[in-house]
């Protein structure tokens, strides 16, 4: 039998190509056809790269380069070359690719030692290529779960801890009870300082064993929270700690679900250090409460944005005739008349933008009893620079400030009898005088001694009278004369007052003087008070062989005391507090002349100055003035 | 029929106080020159000529007018305020006489226009002496601009 070397060629059942060494395709095994697709005429004679270029939709392809590598090594080395698994995907009829995998042996083929042939072995391991990628990604996949898996639990137990963490450093008491028996599942860390319990000794036991509580207080703490389906927030109840201290604790609860079983959880806080705090907070405002309702004065309290009452006493509900359910809440408008509305909240926005203190001396105010007087003080209540509140006090004056009128009214009357006084009194005076003087002049010598004496008697009687009326005026000027206070220079102002005593009279006394302070005071008024004791004590002096008068002055505290002393008739001291009494006398006008008006003024100066005025004496040897002049 | 040359006209209602002044200007040979009126309304019918004496000549001026702070009616101060409002009579000097320099009226008159003011004082020796000289002043030494 002749063997058919072409046909089994063709018929192996291996895939074969036989390439010319310029890679054109000599024959193919019809296996070969079989596994690229392709037919034995559309291939044969044809560049091997020209049937089978690179898959263009695979830019990793390398089929091409690889496959002319191993080619050329063959025509190089004249040895046969297998390559790896190389991925080289075909071209399909309708020109697209197919993905394969091929296992390729590249042998030479030489005559007479010339490379005549390359035979192209090639296995299609496209199926088990691709079951080992499957393989390869399920096993990465696995691996990606187990990975997965792993963090999960990790990231369950890092919560666990979390949450057992939180459970512990929580300052709320926290404890979960069976619903059923009652007894303890867990318990905090703050549960366990709360009752000075450790939780091992007390989990499995019931609350009421562990004496947190009893039958009663449970049944009751039950009864609530089944009133609400075992949910509860902040329920206040009594519980007992560890030194049976009874507290008062903050309560909110829930029913939760622990190995199927309906469990409390309960979750408590300490307020009893709150309660003794808000107790105290209403006992101290209860005292507060106790003084502002019963003090005399109106107080009242705005709120400083919109100036509405807040806050009244009683003491006001009463002045203004109107109750605090009628004035809570409203302003000054709600209440008085326009022009007091606007001064009242004039002097309030005064007070909040200054945020000092205002007093307000005098302000009208209408109210349902009539028209009132006030003297408030208005404060501002500060918190973080802001004003909050604005405090009134109020005081009233009605009946101080009716008698200030009265009193205002009565010094004008006063004046004006003192005017009258003063012109109508003179006239008869006039009268009296001056006809006796006519009666002396066109009649005299008609008069015996005894008759001109009489006549004389009553010309100065009349003059005295008028003298009196003139010191009278004098003293009630001084009165009414309002002080201009400025440094005043006493050793000047004395010099001063004695040049001029000097030019009207002629008197022997010696006057001392000693060292003199100067002060703050109304020059004019301050020399007639030197003038008058000074006068005095040279008037009262004259009588003496020696006559000595002393002028001085110390500094005793706040005040410098000023002293005239004489050597002169002196007076008893049991009659001392007569010595400034206006018209009060010690010595009779046939002694010594005076009116007893002049230390009454002097008082009134000093008084005026906010000093005092006082006298030493002794009957017969002399007497000292004193005054004092505050140093401000 | 009284001399019509008046040198002083005195306005004064206290009968008292007229006979003291009188008698203190006759002391100084001035009365028999004065013109002595009890009230405020007299002495502006006077001065200006008018009711009583609208027949008066109204070129005779008083030299000087001695005018009582305090009268019934027209007082002082009125007097004063027509004299020294009228441009006709503005120019006669005008002596406020007062019981009292106590008195917040002496202001009103110094505002007014008044020439000068006499406290009439108690004794009377002060009192011709003090008229005397203010009498005297205004009469013989201070006369008046076309006077």
């Amino acid at each position: 039998m002749k063997i058919d070397f072409q046909n089994l060629f063709e018929s192996v059942p291996d895939l074969y190509l036989l390439l010319s060494p310029d890679l054109t395709i000599a024959e193919v095994s019809t296996a070969y056809l079989t596994a690229t697709l392709t037919k034995r005429e559309e291939i044969t004679g044809r560049k091997l790269f020209d049937v089978f270029p690179d898959n263009p939709g695979d830019p990793t392809a390398n089929g091409v380069s690889n496959l002319q590598a191993s080619l050329d090594t063959v025509k190089l080395t004249r040895a046969a070359h297998a390559m790896g698994i190389q991925k080289y995907d075909i071209p399909r009829p309708d020109g697209t690719f197919e993905e394969r995998f091929w296992k390729v042996l590249n042998s030479p083929v030489f005559n007479d030692g010339e490379l005549i042939l390359i035979v192209h072995k090639v296995e299609d391991v496209t199926e088990f290529e691709l079951l080992k990628k499957q393989a390869e990604a399920q096993q990465k996949r696995g691996n990606e779960l187990e990975a997965a898996e792993k963090i999960h639990l990790k990231n369950i137990k890092n919560q666990e801890n979390l949450f057992l963490k939180i459970f512990d450093l929580s300052p709320v008491s926290i404890h979960i009870t069976d619903v059923e028996s009652g007894k303890l599942l867990h318990v905090n860390k703050a549960f366990e300082n709360l009752f000075q319990f450790k939780s091992k000794d007390i989990i499995g036991k019931t609350t009421i064993e562990i004496k947190m509580t009893d039958e009663a207080r449970r049944a009751d703490t039950m009864r609530k929270m089944n009133e609400h389906g075992g949910k509860m927030a902040n329920l206040e109840i009594e519980l007992d700690v560890a030194n049976g201290t009874r507290k008062n604790m903050l309560m909110t609860s829930e029913v939760i679900e622990i190995n199927s079983r309906p469990s409390f959880m309960v979750a408590m806080v300490d307020i009893t250090q709150r309660r003794i705090m808000e107790d105290e907070l209403r006992k101290a405002n209860q005292f507060l409460d106790t003084i502002l309702e019963n003090i005399p004065n109106m107080v009242f309290v705005k709120d400083a944005t919109d100036l509405r009452f807040l806050r009244i006493n009683e003491a006001g509900e009463k002045m203004l005739g109107v109750g605090r359910d009628a004035l809570l809440g409203k302003n000054d408008y709600d209440l008085f008349p326009t022009d007091q509305a606007d001064f009242f909240t004039q002097k309030d926005q005064e007070v909040i933008i200054s945020k000092k203190l205002l007093e307000i001396d005098e302000e009208p105010i209408n109210t349902k009893n009539g028209e009132r007087w006030l003297h408030t003080r208005k404060i501002p209540v500060i918190e973080n620079g802001k004003p909050l509140y604005l405090v009134g006090i109020s005081d009233d004056i009605t009946a101080r400030k009716k008698q200030q009128d009265d009193i205002l009214q009565l010094n004008k009357e006063l004046e004006a009898f003192t005017y009258s006084v003063s012109h109508d009194l003179r006239a008869p005076l006039r009268a009296v005088s001056g006809y006796a003087q006519m009666l002396d002049e066109d009649y005299g010598k008609a008069l015996d001694a005894e008759g001109k004496r009489l006549l004389h008697t009553i010309s100065q009687n009349a003059e005295r009278m008028g003298q009196l009326i003139d010191n009278l005026l004098a003293f009630s000027r001084i009165g009414k004369k309002s002080l201009v206070v400025s440094d005043t220079d006493m050793k000047l102002l004395v010099n001063e007052t004695i040049a001029e005593l000097r030019k009207t009279g002629d008197w022997r006394t010696d006057i001392k003087i000693g060292e003199l302070h100067s002060i703050k005071s109304d020059h004019g008024l301050m020399y007639h008070v030197m003038a008058n004791l000074v006068g005095n004590g040279i008037k009262y002096s004259s009588k003496k062989e020696n006559p000595v008068v002393e002028i001085g002055s110390e500094q005793m505290g706040n005040e410098i005391i000023f002293s005239v002393k004489d050597n002169g008739a002196g007076f008893d001291m049991r009659y001392a507090n007569k010595l400034f009494g206006v018209f009060q006398r010690l010595h009779g006008p046939e002694e010594f002349d005076g009116t007893g008006v002049g230390l009454a003024i002097v008082q009134r100066i000093i008084s005026k100055h906010g000093g005092r005025v006082w006298a030493e004496g002794i009957p017969g040897e002399g007497a000292t003035f004193y005054f004092s002049i505050p140093i401000n | 029929m009284e001399n019509t040359t008046v040198e002083i006209l005195l306005v004064e209602d206290n009968p008292n106080d007229a006979e003291l002044t009188l008698r203190a200007m006759k002391k100084n040979n001035l009365a028999n020159k004065v013109v002595h009126l009890k009230d405020g309304a007299d002495a502006l019918d006077y001065i200006f000529c008018t009711g009583a004496y609208a027949a008066r000549d109204k070129n005779q001026k008083p030299k000087v007018i001695l005018l009582d702070l305090k009268m019934p009616k027209v007082d002082g101060i009125e007097v004063l305020r027509a004299v020294k409002g009228d441009e006709r009579t503005r120019s006669i000097p005008v002596v406020m006489l007062t019981s009292s320099n106590e008195d917040p009226d002496v202001k009103t008159c110094y505002d007014l226009g008044a020439n000068s003011y006499i406290v009439k004082p108690v004794g009377f020796e002060n009192f011709t002496k003090v008229v005397a000289e203010l009498g005297m002043y205004w009469v013989l030494i201070n006369q008046p601009p076309g006077g």
